[in-house]
């Protein structure tokens, strides 16, 4: 869970020096290598693209865009279908019980899907918020904009992350899922 | 007990919404769903011409529909003539939704029949209803039908003309329209919302 | 592997929360109907609406950081404890996923209009802009900078901010492309400003006469609070307009004239009051000069020509003008709000006051009372170089002459008044002339959707070496700025004080309801960080708001705690020409001291005196003139991303006779297209069939028409008027721009493929 959560805060968090410092460094690559390693799923191929490139189209996927913003990185849209729904009060209600914090320097709201990624990853120690964190948050947004990222990445960066993510954490429910009684 | 009513003066209603949008606002009702909205009609030929600008909403009926097709018993009405919903009662099986012929009633999502309240929440504070509060054209009034002391009794004892939606239908509607613009009434057709 | 952290949260030290969630259980299980937001702790704020121009006083029930609901108070003389759709659906924008959040500068390289952005820290912002600004001060002078906007931070960037810089080229749409003709005429008439708050006394009125004012679908709250009122008190309407609109719908009379010779029908009432005696002439002969020029003027400008322009009977003319003296001075033709008609619209007002003031009405009751400003300080700067120069709602303002080493505005020479027109100050942009202006500020303002000519203004934003635009929405124009500021919504930020001219002047205060969201800031605050960097840092002396806030209350004795839980302050006005008296005055600001009927003025700057009538362009064969109007839940082209006001109305229409529809063979459910005298094409937008308007216009509500896909909910839909609008008309007397000189054809089109607005907003996507 611990990679899971660091790799959704790296690549939803906007581009920045940081991100392009994972890039060149290949740490990126090499943590969703291991990901597909634990989970039997086949490496997925992230796009070389220069940081101008994932910067504007960050933006234009995620910020602002003059063309309706197609995906808003929030759990909470996908959840309540709004910002600051019950989805959204449930999610702060975790947070809470799990002693986390937002950081006053965050300056967005407490349910981006790079805030959930890195409390799944802070929560390393306790194992079922963090899976339910994921399950419950994560995974509802990835399966809902996956779609959309597919037709709007033109890098094709952010909608490889998202369909690779969607896949390790259906492993992880169905690994979790109680076996029926036949 | 209070038999709770509401006027709408049609010569007064320029059909701006207000009090549909308050509605929405103040009741969080969902995209796609209204408890209140707003029809507009022109009658005659040019130059001699009226409109028709008519609030909709759920009418609280003394013989509402609703109430007896209810099989849990959710759809219910109170001593002081308010028809509401018990959404734990629920079974979202539109019973209901089919039987009001205002359509007044649609499903929420989260799986009960839903419709105006009359702002019961509201009243239980000694606050008017949402869209009485915010209409800017003074053309509602809400309050005891049977209190002759009452702004609403007055207002309905002075009225040159008054009229209630698809009377034939036995429902006894509680929300009742002043001064139609129309010699004829109101114009007939509901709303298909 | 060792991961880079990424800090965005931080493990708590007081942590350890007893959670109930065990292996994978979800936490799913809740109530059908979640807790009401009134069950929750609600905490109320005063504030001041910002949907519309109107500025009604508001309640904002928060909860947390949401506000759910907007009321109005009983004591705000605007709200009085109501408000209109547009202010009770204007929360909906704070928590609008596709608003603005985080400073953005347009990726180097890419073109204006590609929307190409990359986020940046306000730092970074701010410093970008003010790197250009001095660059551009240095290479073209300070004049080169031009500031448009409107709403209530329009304080700090086009007033404020432009005056210390040092640039005259500020300027508000609406000034040129509303009021202006109605403020210039009634400065050259009464030597007053009409103002933002129309000062009509209508609970006491007995007969209205309104020409083209659209009370009821333009919803100025108080407006039609007291207009509703004058109707219970037995007052008489009277509506002039080619359409049967929601006003002719209330009215007693509606007379259907022949669109642009509203001039003529004035003429012709003032004729018969001359004629036949029935203007108050005590008024006349106590207020007013040159009653000899008038009578002698309007001897030609009989009911009976009238009616040859107008297409109203003589007999009808008549009547009016009776029913009217017989109520005087409880008899009132409202000076409406916009316009900008037909290029002559300062004389068409004259005319309108004049008529005013034959009835006695001006300073009386059941007429125009005399609305005074609140007293309130300023707070203490060094002299601004400059005055501002954009006017606003109580129109012109700017000095006569520019102080020594500042240019003059751009478009001085174009016409007489003295207050910028923004329309005259975009070809400068392409020109280079008088002087070039190569900067531009647009804060709220609409640039697509409200100056006339939008492929000239397209044009002119791509010669501009600076362009940046501070909004709150993604609007067309605003994907085509170098920098995006995002301005924190009018819930959750402070501004300045809101002063109302008014019967009972009045000060409203605007306070947050919660911590701006995102990344966004205030207005004032934006405009000191900025003026810190380009030099003005003397013009900021005060540390925060709240402090230059505390400042200018305690010039009426109040401090911001105190304002905090009031709202609004109320002072004594002097509405009455009595009042006036009783000192020994009189409130008419002209050179004579008196209601000027003939307008010397004027005539020394070359312009008739009185009021004479032109006919208006004839529509073109087989056009129609573009007519337009309000919507009542919606505000200009701002709202259209609303959810909840979208779902009220999605769409515009276009309002054609039925005697046309059938002509021209369109049925109930059939969309058009719009083409204008210069091919613009427009649509497809439904077609609302209707015995409501005349055979020569057709109508539709402004603002639709969206181009930009930002507007998730309103790309797409219906026709713009403004796109449709590349013709206008420059009234040389006040710089408004006429628009309603422009004319379509209509075309069959086939139903546009959109989903339904309810689809959008549960998908949230283009």
């Amino acid at each position: 869970m611990q990679l899971l959560g660091w790799v959704t805060a790296a690549a939803f968090a906007p581009p920045k020096a940081a991100l392009e410092q994972d890039l060149v460094s290949g740490t990126l690559q090499a943590a969703l290598a291991e990901m597909a390693k634990a989970h039997s799923l086949p490496t997925p191929e992230l796009p070389r693209t220069k940081l101008s490139e994932l910067q504007a189209v960050y933006t234009s996927l995620f910020i602002s865009n003059p063309a309706g913003l197609p995906c808003p990185p929030y759990a909470g849209m996908a959840l309540d279908e709004r910002l600051f729904g019950e989805g959204f009060d449930r999610l702060l209600e975790l947070y809470r019980a799990a002693g986390l914090e937002i950081s006053p320097d965050w300056r967005d709201l407490p349910d981006h899907i790079a805030a959930v990624g890195e409390a799944i990853a802070l929560l390393e120690t306790r194992p079922a918020l963090a899976r339910a964190l994921a399950l419950d948050y994560l995974y509802p947004w990835l399966k809902r904009y996956t779609p959309v990222l597919l037709e709007a990445d033109p890098t094709g960066f952010y909608s490889t992350i998202t369909v690779f993510l969607s896949q390790v954490l259906e492993v992880v429910k169905s690994e979790t899922a109680t076996p029926q009684l036949s | 007990m209070a038999r709770l009513g509401m006027l709408i003066d049609l010569s007064a209603c320029v059909g701006c919404a207000a009090c549909a949008v308050a509605c929405k606002m103040e009741n969080q009702v969902p995209a796609g769903a209204s408890r209140l909205w707003i029809r507009e009609r022109e009658v005659g030929t040019f130059p001699d011409l009226a409109v028709e600008f008519r609030p909709e909403q759920c009418n609280h009926c003394e013989n509402p529909p609703c109430v007896p097709v209810c099989p849990t018993g959710a759809s219910y009405q109170t001593e002081d003539g308010l028809v509401k919903v018990d959404s734990a009662k629920c079974i979202a099986c539109g019973a209901c939704v089919a039987a009001c012929p205002y359509n007044a009633r649609f499903i929420n999502k989260n799986g009960y029949a839903d419709k105006c309240t009359f702002c019961s929440h509201r009243l239980a504070k000694g606050q008017q209803p949402a869209c009485v509060e915010t209409c800017p054209t003074y053309a509602r009034v809400f309050g005891d039908l049977d209190d002759p002391n009452s702004e609403i009794a007055k207002a309905l004892k002075a009225a040159k003309r008054f009229d209630v939606l698809r009377p034939d239908q036995g429902t006894r509607p509680k929300v009742i329209y002043l001064n139609a613009p129309s010699k004829k009434g109101l114009t007939q057709e509901v709303s298909n919302s | 592997m060792k991961l880079p952290r990424r800090n965005f949260l931080k493990l708590s030290a007081a942590a350890v929360g007893a959670v109930s969630v065990g292996g994978a259980v979800t936490l799913t299980s809740r109530a059908k109907a979640a807790p009401a937001w009134y069950t929750k702790e609600v905490k109320q704020v005063f504030s001041i609406c910002e949907n519309c121009f109107w500025r009604c006083g508001i309640k904002a029930s928060v909860v947390g950081n949401r506000v759910y609901k907007v009321d109005g108070y009983k004591e705000n003389p605007k709200s009085r404890g109501m408000l209109c759709p547009r202010g009770q659906g204007a929360p909906a924008q704070t928590y609008d996923p596709d608003r603005l959040k985080k400073p953005l500068i347009r990726i180097e390289g890419s073109q204006r209009g590609d929307g190409r952005y990359r986020e940046a820290t306000w730092e970074e912002a701010l410093d970008y802009i003010a790197k250009k600004m001095l660059d551009l001060k240095e290479q073209y002078g300070p004049e080169s900078i031009a500031f448009f906007g409107h709403g209530t931070g329009d304080g700090w960037f086009v007033d404020f901010l432009p005056a210390a810089w040092g640039s005259p080229n500020a300027a508000k749409p609406s000034v040129s492309l509303c009021t202006a003709p109605r403020e210039v005429a009634a400065q050259y008439t009464f030597g007053r400003a009409i103002g933002g708050h129309e000062p009509i006394d209508w609970p006491n009125t007995k007969y209205i006469v309104l020409i083209g004012h659209h009370i009821g679908e333009d919803t100025h709250n108080t407006q039609l609070q007291e207009f509703s009122e004058a109707r219970k008190n037995g007052a008489k309407v009277v509506v002039v307009d080619p359409r049967f609109s929601t006003a002719a719908a209330k009215a007693d009379r509606w007379l259907p004239i022949k669109p642009g010779t509203d001039t003529a029908l004035l003429l012709a009432w003032i004729h018969v009051l001359i004629s036949e005696k029935l203007y108050d002439q005590d008024y006349v002969e106590k207020y007013t000069v040159g009653m000899e020029q008038l009578v002698a003027h309007i001897r030609p400008y009989t009911p009976e020509w009238a009616e040859q322009q107008t297409e109203i009977s003589a007999e009808v003319i008549r009547q009016v003008a009776r029913e009217m003296a017989r109520y005087r001075p409880k008899a009132v033709v409202p000076p409406t709000r916009h316009t900008v008609w037909y290029g002559n619209d300062t004389q068409r007002m004259r005319a309108s006051y004049i008529l005013n003031v034959l009835l006695g009405n001006y300073g009386r009751e059941g007429g125009f009372y005399i609305a005074m400003p609140p007293y309130l300080e300023k707070y203490p700067t060094p002299p601004l170089p400059l005055e501002p120069a954009a006017g606003g709602c109580s129109g012109p303002a700017a000095a006569d002459k520019e102080p020594e080493g500042y240019k003059p505005r751009a478009d001085k020479g174009k016409f007489l008044a003295k207050s910028t027109a923004i329309q005259e100050l975009i070809e400068p942009m392409i020109s280079g002339q008088p002087y070039p202006i190569k900067g531009l500020f647009a804060y709220g303002i609409n640039l697509f959707h409200a100056i006339p000519n939008v492929p000239r203004t397209k044009e002119a934003l791509k010669k501009l070496e600076l362009y940046v635009a501070i909004d709150v929405l993604p609007q067309e124009h605003v994907m085509w700025a170098d920098v995006i500021l995002p301005e924190a919504t009018y819930l959750e930020r402070y501004d300045d004080l809101v002063a109302v001219s008014h019967k009972t002047p009045f000060v409203q205060l605007r306070m947050p309801a919660h911590e701006p969201l995102f990344d966004c800031k205030p207005g004032w605050w934006i405009a000191k960080e900025l003026g810190k960097r380009i030099g003005l840092e003397q013009f900021f002396p005060w540390q925060n708001i709240e402090e230059y806030l505390d400042t200018r209350l305690q010039s009426v004795g109040l401090d911001l705690e105190t304002m905090k839980s009031m709202g609004t302050m109320v002072q004594n006005g002097k509405p009455w020409l009595t009042d006036w008296e009783k000192e020994n005055r009189l409130p008419f600001g002209t050179l004579s001291g008196k209601i000027e009927l003939y307008s010397e003025a004027l005539a020394k700057a070359g312009f008739d005196p009185l009021p004479k009538y032109e006919a208006p362009q004839p529509v073109p064969e087989g056009f129609y003139r573009l007519l337009y109007g309000r919507s009542p839940v919606h505000t200009f082209a701002r709202t259209q991303n609303n959810p909840v006001l979208m779902e009220m109305e999605p769409s515009n229409s276009v309002w054609l006779n039925a005697g046309e529809a059938a002509r021209l063979g369109f049925k109930p459910g059939d969309y058009a297209y719009l083409i204008n005298q210069d091919g613009v094409r427009e649509g497809p937008v439904r077609v609302k069939i209707t015995q409501r308007i005349r055979k020569d216009a057709v109508y539709i509500t402004h603002g639709f028409g969206h181009k930009a896909k930002g507007m998730t909910l309103a790309n797409g839909r219906g026709a713009s008027d403004s796109y449709l609008q590349t013709r206008y008309t420059l009234d040389r007397i006040s710089g408004g721009a006429g628009l309603r000189n422009n004319f379509v054809k209509l075309e069959k089109a086939p139903p546009p493929k959109l989903k339904s607005v309810t689809q959008l907003i549960k998908e949230r996507r283009a």
